[in-house]
């Protein structure tokens, strides 16, 4: 006789985002504050939005739970060494992984960089501080790449 | 509860108690005690930090000093990002930030490790910078290199070194003709 399935622990995504939400909060501040992370904040919307308009319906990922695990242990030692990039990468992590199939994810993965200040720090290192403006296209060019791998699965 | 279930709770209780806890463990004092006000051939003289400098520095510690060596006198800025990791940055990206366009960036070697020397513009009025990282050993000049020392100690609970201080010094009288004579005796007098 063929076993059930477990269900998916979403109590568990659920949990795991608002702690690495939590544990990101002071982004609010470095997209406010600082004026190479202007358009971060808009950015991190249309990644938001485009992470919820491609999780959805819900896959049952319980084969991505070790990644939601290994995700908030990013998130953890990001905390413990005041590296707010691996905090960013562990939330990133942790969201994209809702989404399948895999290469529709890691580009929604990659699209994160959009809102992080190191976008804004790798664009005044070699770009310019007018380069800050590209993130929404960015994230927007990442979400359409994403939408037409992720269309065929649904 | 299933067990895995149980699992889970556990991970994200584990997960909360370390965020909570880790940066709660006493660290070894910093080096921004050490940094020199005076010897040979140096005095120095503190300047009140502004409104502005202490809500950037948000719970890190800062010093401006202006500072007279045989060689001219100097505004010397030191950051410790002991308490706030965040108020340490690349130097260029902070100049950047207020106004500055980095209009040359020069690595300078020193007799151990190196500093940068920047040259920022804005429309009508430019200057040098001399900036770099010491935790103690070779001044080194790569945020990535404080990045990675400044997590790594944090982790080890400062087993692993210091917390590198970022030293920024800049002329106040004329800008001086030759910074490569110059570099390395000035970060060697004011690094401890």
């Amino acid at each position: 006789m063929k076993s059930q399935p477990s269900p998916t622990p979403w109590w568990f995504l659920a949990a795991a985002a608002i702690f690495c939400g939590a544990l990101n909060a002071g982004l609010v501040l470095a997209w406010a504050r600082d004026p190479s992370n202007r358009y971060g904040s808009f950015a991190f919307l249309i990644w938001a939005a485009g992470i919820a308009l491609l999780a959805w319906p819900p896959h049952g990922p319980a084969a991505r739970l070790p990644v939601w695990v290994a995700s908030l242990a990013i998130c953890v030692i990001g905390q413990a060494g005041s590296l707010q990039v691996l905090k960013q990468v562990g939330l990133a992590l942790l969201l994209a992984s809702t989404i399948r199939p895999l290469p529709a994810a890691a580009i929604m993965l990659a699209a994160a960089s959009t809102w992080t200040p190191a976008w804004g720090w790798l664009a005044t290192h070699f770009a310019g501080p007018s380069f800050d403006g590209s993130r929404p296209a960015f994230g927007l060019a990442a979400f359409v790449a994403a939408r037409l791998l992720a269309s065929p699965q649904k | 509860m299933t067990p895995r279930n149980s699992a889970l709770a556990a991970v994200l209780i584990a997960a909360v108690a370390l965020s909570l806890l880790w940066p709660m463990i006493p660290m070894p004092p910093s080096l921004i005690d050490q940094v020199p006000t005076s010897a040979q051939g140096l005095s120095s003289r503190d300047l009140p930090l502004s409104e502005t400098e202490t809500r950037w520095l948000a719970g890190a510690r800062g010093i401006k000093r202006v500072v007279r060596t045989p060689s001219g006198i100097w505004l010397l800025a030191v950051t410790d990002g002991s308490n706030n990791r965040q108020a340490v940055h690349d130097p260029a990206y902070c100049f950047r930030g207020e106004g500055w366009t980095i209009s040359g960036r020069q690595t300078l070697p020193l007799s151990s490790g190196h500093a940068s020397l920047l040259s920022l513009t804005k429309p009508d009025e430019s200057f040098q910078a001399l900036a770099w990282f010491s935790d103690g050993g070779p001044p080194f000049t790569s945020p990535l290199e404080y990045w990675a020392k400044a997590t790594l100690r944090r982790l080890s609970c400062g087993l692993s070194g210091n917390e590198p201080l970022l030293f920024i010094l800049r002329p106040l009288g004329p800008p001086p003709k030759n910074w490569t004579d110059l570099a390395p005796e000035l970060v060697a007098t004011l690094t401890p």
